[in-house]
């Protein structure tokens, strides 16, 4: 059987630049890699350190802190307040150049905040925002230009910007940006670990006897009355 | 050193104090609200680690001038591949992987041939799915929604390692292209080429359409949604 023919235009040659560029870098990030990962802080971050006294707020770029991301130093954009509090970040890439089309690029020339990676963004509480450091905010043009499309995309459709700021497309299976895919995925699943967060109680402390306290003996009907005692058959009004 | 153009190491050796001027350049945010942050990085680090505190900051610095040392070498040295305009041209050389991966844009007098194309490519993948093996639909559905392969979860459910699954994912796109190739010996080979992605795109995609149907999967891939606030799809 022959295949029907289906002819294609020349590759931009833009586009074919940037991703020899970008490969280019991913291998020497992967050269330089350390063999093996830094250790994981075992402190809660609840206890690791004050918080940072700049309250959390849409437009922030923070310093993740190293209980969140230990394997270096990583600055998330603050997207917007979710509606249970916690806020949806973005995290600035790792390489100087987007990697799909759903990386951009900020025009900050520092190298930790060159590119935005929109499709990796995810929800931190606030307390591991207000823990990590507030290095810097965007200005108006900034989130006008990178959030709004961000925040107002759909859950299923990605946000879009014009093509000379974002990479290439992705389509090949062995294409090796999916290896870099799945580390930043690795590193989002890192900075969203819900153990960190610990055990909370939802038992307030008056609620809860104190040993020293006295107690009425048992049977008193004072003492039966602060139980609410389900076996009680006196009938309520 | 291979990654680069220059063959002596000492000619881009930096002295000691250019290294950690070379790192306060790149770590810094100019003009911006806490520019230095990354040393309250740093030495935040030592808190309830067990080593002493400078091997902690030091490990630390360490990671962060592998950041820096990535920089300057792609700023100021050209990458090992890089071939001088005026050298006698032996072999064209082009990147063939750059080709595949990123083709140009198909010819729109084409619609009707990239139709059919498409549709070749879903029996294709109809024949290919119903013989695959539950570890790689698991993988090409975790792929789909871009959970990363090490999820614990995950290879929990697969009952191998992360790199089995890496391997599994590989060797199976391999296989398909060859297979393709194989199959449309005679054709255009930029063509095949396109069959063979739209073949292992939709089989990602029934493969997604799969793991909505498998309960233990389902939990892990949407466990991993609620966490991470649901990665956006490329």
């Amino acid at each position: 059987m022959t295949l029907p023919r289906v002819n294609r235009d020349q590759p931009d040659p833009d586009q074919t630049a940037h991703l020899s560029r970008w490969l280019r870098e991913w291998e020497l990030l992967q050269a330089l890699a350390p063999d093996t990962p830094p250790r994981a802080s075992h402190t809660p971050l609840a206890l690791a350190g004050a918080a940072d006294p700049n309250p959390v707020q849409a437009g922030d770029i923070r310093l993740l802190h190293p209980a969140i991301e230990p394997n270096g130093v990583r600055y998330v954009a603050v997207l917007c307040q979710q509606r249970g509090g916690d806020f949806l970040v973005a995290p600035f890439g790792l390489l100087s150049e987007p990697a799909t089309q759903d990386e951009v690029t900020t025009g900050r020339t520092t190298p930790a905040l060159r590119v935005l990676c929109a499709w990796n963004r995810f929800e931190m509480c606030r307390d591991d925002l207000q823990r990590s450091w507030l290095a810097d905010r965007l200005n108006d043009e900034e989130c006008h230009t990178l959030l709004t499309p961000m925040v107002t995309a759909t859950a299923t459709g990605a946000a879009t910007w014009p093509a000379d700021r974002t990479g290439p497309p992705l389509r090949h299976p062995l294409d090796p940006r999916w290896g870099y895919l799945e580390m930043e995925s690795e590193f989002r699943q890192r900075a969203c670990r819900p153990t960190r967060h610990g055990v909370v109680y939802d038992i307030g402390a008056g609620e809860l006897r104190k040993a020293a306290e006295t107690r009425t003996p048992y049977g008193t009907p004072a003492d039966e009355d602060e139980d609410g005692d389900e076996d009680r058959s006196t009938p309520h009004a | 050193m291979n990654t680069i153009n220059i063959s002596d190491v000492s000619l881009v050796t930096l002295s000691d104090p250019d290294a950690w001027h070379l790192l306060e350049v790149h770590m810094t945010l100019p003009d911006a609200i806490h520019g230095k942050a990354y040393k309250e990085w740093l030495f935040a680090r030592t808190a309830g680690s067990p080593d002493a505190p400078f091997d902690v900051v030091q490990g630390g610095a360490t990671l962060l001038m592998r950041s820096a040392v990535r920089e300057h070498l792609r700023r100021e040295h050209l990458p090992a591949t890089h071939v001088s305009a005026n050298q006698p041209p032996t072999q064209i050389t082009t990147a063939p992987c750059c080709e595949e991966w990123l083709p140009g844009p198909l010819d729109t007098r084409d619609t009707v041939e990239h139709r059919e194309l498409q549709s070749l490519a879903a029996q294709h993948a109809d024949r290919l799915f119903a013989a695959l093996p539950r570890r790689l639909k698991m993988t090409l559905a975790a792929r789909a929604c871009q959970l990363p392969l090490s999820t614990p979860d995950l290879l929990e459910l697969a009952g191998c390692q992360c790199s089995t699954l890496h391997g599994a994912y590989r060797e199976f796109a391999e296989r398909v292209f060859d297979e393709l190739r194989e199959c449309y010996r005679g054709d255009d080979r930029d063509t095949v080429s396109d069959l063979a992605v739209e073949v292992f795109n939709d089989l990602t995609q029934r493969c997604g359409t799969w793991a909505e149907n498998d309960n233990a999967l389902q939990d892990i891939l949407q466990s991993a949604g609620r966490q991470d606030g649901g990665g956006a799809t490329v």
